[in-house]
């Protein structure tokens, strides 16, 4: 097998806040190949962003990654310096942000916005700076791209926003794209057309992604393999098929549970019961033992990431971080539970 | 029938820009019954949020009318505006954007409270605490700062700050966009409760079709400007009518990778509000548009069932026999 284009080791990131020190991330591991869609699923506060951010040393104020690596192509990114890694952001790796009006400047027109990134990373012209700032637009599927890459980031809808901001990270041809939350402001047919456009870059250009939603329809139509956050860390890991067919831990069991059935509106909505740890003092054991319905007294024990050649039941390339899973458990505990 | 709490006639919101007049909003009729949730869908940038902006009168309408409660307020100044102001609310996507950082949730809540001069201090404390409770956050949060709050939480906040002056509208712009499931569903359901405790209208617009199933009353579907179809959730889900509607179901993620659907999508390119097409403005990407549509805009017909849709061959309750129909036609 060829090396991952990323791979992360052990990623621990923390806020240091005035209330305590939050535990974002607690130890992430994660691999990426070329050309690979990895989506990246959990409730809010799971830790999806900061492991994002925390690959490209992009934290807010109070963020600090205390361990481990995260090696691109070769390099660990964690070790590079702000002036090597300002190279690498918006080039080789494009982001798009969870949150697009923060990220974009509004005293400058969009248009401008694109152009120096492109101007930054790349020795060509400013005409073709612009050429390719309209043809991004365009992309994008943003109408009268030429007149509209004048405007201010405020005379652009949310969701226009969103995918300027998704051009500017498509900009260089990246090899990796991060995108935190890329089409929440869309609706579903543009949603689409943006995610077909994703599909294509990785076709066409073997750009790898991490896609991060919450949006488990989105999952299932664009993802390879798919990751599930839960308090910091990697609950479940699969395939995107096997996740949807056969969801080994509980957590991933109640989030296939909560979508709601777009066929019935007398369904009731059934969130997961309970509410998120806090990750000041994240639990001791299985962070969702508290608001698990399998919980029994060895979760009190951190369980480790289990993969198929632990247990049978597992598909190849399906983990799962649950006591369900250890070797030593009845075979039929999983089935009679679930 | 009493006068609808909210009524828009052939609302127009046009932005001067160098390259001419940008239709925003291009004549849209309308309205909302107290107590009732209308949802609004459509395509990014169709001019959802203007319509909401302008009929709640944060932009100055370029043409048409809104009146509240039969009354009309669409040029009122802002002083004369001011004593209607506290019936309509609005809460966006993203909350901490629009609320001031330097403030506790408490002074933010309280701000509306204050700018009404409604209260003393004291009174206003109280309140912030029995809007706190109410909206599931525990007053205890007054003296907190709205960033140390997750997403779910400074919604929570905004939703707060949107009902302390027990408004009669309150226009919800993607408040759930942001969310995750389980949070979305907390928020969904509190609002549910809000109106069924209040008798509260809520102007609700979002993308997420299956969550508007559950809260909506009626949905209206805009596309470039323009009211295109209108009708009881139920109806609309179960036999949309519309080219574009159809279009917009067809498109909503199955979330089931079995399901997948690969293709490019093409759906031809999104005409801009800069360069309306003539006629049905739906033409350039509808797959039944005949001559006729190319050059007259179909007005919108609302059915005795309620039923509003603006087109000249509008899709039956049985799709079978529609391509017969347009032959016919
Ligand atoms: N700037 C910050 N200061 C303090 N704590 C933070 C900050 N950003 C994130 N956190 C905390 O880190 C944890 C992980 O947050 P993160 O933003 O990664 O969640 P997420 O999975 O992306 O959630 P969402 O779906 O809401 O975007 C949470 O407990 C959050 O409160
Ligand atoms: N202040 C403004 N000046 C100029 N044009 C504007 C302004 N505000 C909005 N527009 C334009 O009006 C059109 C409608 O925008 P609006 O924000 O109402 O769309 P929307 O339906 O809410 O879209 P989204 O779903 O992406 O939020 C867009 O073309 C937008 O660029
Ligand atoms: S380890 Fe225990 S508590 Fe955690 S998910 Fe598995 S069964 Fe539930
Ligand atoms: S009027 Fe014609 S073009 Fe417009 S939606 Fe109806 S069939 Fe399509
Ligand atoms: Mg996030
Ligand atoms: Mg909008």
């Amino acid at each position: 097998m060829t090396a991952p284009l990323l791979s992360l080791r052990d990623l621990r990131t923390e806020y240091r806040t005035d209330r305590g020190t939050v535990q974002a991330v607690r130890g992430v591991d994660l691999t990426l190949h070329r050309g690979e869609i990895l989506g990246l699923v959990g409730e809010s506060g799971s830790g999806k962003s900061v492991t994002c951010m925390s690959i490209l040393k992009l934290l807010k104020r109070g963020g600090h990654i205390t361990s481990g690596t995260a090696v691109y192509d070769g390099t660990d990114l964690l070790k590079l310096s702000e002036a090597q890694l300002s190279r690498v952001r918006g080039d080789k790796i494009g982001v798009v942000f969870q949150d697009p009006m923060s990220a974009l400047n509004p005293t400058m027109t969009v248009g401008r916005q694109i152009e120096e990134v492109l101007l930054q990373h790349r020795k060509i012209s400013k005409k073709a700076a612009r050429a390719r700032a309209i043809e991004l637009f365009k992309l994008v599927r943003i109408p009268s791209a030429e007149t509209r890459i004048d405007n201010y980031p405020h005379e652009f809808s949310g969701g226009m926003r969103q995918r300027v901001m998704i051009a500017i990270a498509l900009a260089c041809d990246p090899d990796l794209l991060i995108a935190d939350e890329p089409t929440t402001a869309l609706d579903v047919t543009i949603q689409r057309q943006i995610l077909a456009l994703l599909k294509e870059l990785r076709d066409r250009l073997g750009m790898a992604i991490i896609l991060v939603t919450h949006d488990l329809g989105v999952i299932a139509e664009t993802a390879d393999r798919v990751m599930v956050l839960y308090g910091g860390q990697v609950m479940e890991q699969a395939r995107v098929t096997d996740l949807f067919e056969a969801p080994q831990h509980p957590y991933t069991r109640g989030l296939l549970a909560a979508i709601p059935d777009p066929r019935r509106s007398d369904s009731a909505l059934s969130p997961v019961p309970g509410s998120p740890p806090d990750m000041r003092a994240p639990p001791s054991g299985c962070p969702f033992a508290p608001r698990c319905p399998n919980a029994m007294a060895i979760c009190l024990t951190p369980p480790d990431l289990y993969g198929a050649g632990d247990t049978p039941r597992l598909r190849p390339a399906q983990y799962t971080r649950c006591w369900l899973a250890d070797p030593a458990a009845p075979a039929d505990l999983m089935e009679a539970t679930g | 029938m009493s006068a609808p709490l909210l009524e828009l006639k052939n609302l127009q919101m046009h932005f001067p820009t160098r390259q001419g007049p940008l239709k925003a909003v291009d004549g849209i009729s309308l309205s909302i019954q107290a107590g009732e949730t209308l949802g609004l869908v459509g395509e990014s940038g169709c001019g959802k949020s203007t319509l909401a902006r302008a009929l709640i009168r944060l932009y100055r309408p370029t043409g048409g009318r809104v009146l509240l409660d039969g009354q009309e307020i669409t040029t009122l100044s802002d002083s004369a505006m001011k004593p209607h102001r506290r019936r309509m609310q609005m809460i966006f996507q993203d909350p901490v954007a629009a609320l001031n950082g330097r403030m506790t949730v408490g002074e933010l809540i309280a701000e509306p409270l204050e700018i009404m001069n409604i209260g003393t201090a004291a009174i206003r404390r109280e309140r912030v605490k029995e809007l706190l409770e109410k909206v599931g956050l525990g007053a205890d949060a007054a003296n907190r700062f709205p960033h140390s709050f997750s997403g779910g939480q400074r919604q929570r906040v905004g939703i707060a700050r949107a009902i302390a002056l027990e408004p009669e509208l309150v226009v919800c712009d993607e408040p759930i966009s942001a969310l995750d499931v389980s949070i979305q569903a907390q928020i969904v359901n509190m609002l549910s409760d809000l109106k069924r405790d209040t008798g509260l209208a809520y102007l609700f617009i979002t993308h997420d079709l299956s969550m508007l199933r559950h809260i909506a009353d009626r949905i209206g579907v805009m596309y470039l400007g323009k009211l295109v179809e209108i009708a009881p959730s139920e109806a609309l889900h179960a036999a949309p009518r519309h080219p574009y509607t159809e279009l917009l179901w067809s498109a909503i993620p199955v979330p089931d990778p079995a399901a997948r659907r690969d293709d490019a999508f093409e759906t031809g390119e999104v005409p801009s509000p800069l360069d309306i097409p003539s006629g049905c403005r739906f033409h350039t990407r509808c797959p039944y548009a005949s001559p006729l549509c190319k050059t007259t805009e179909p007005p919108l017909q609302t059915g005795a069932d309620g039923h509003g849709v603006a087109c000249h061959h509008p899709l039956p309750s049985s799709p079978s026999t529609h391509q017969q129909e347009i032959e016919n036609a």
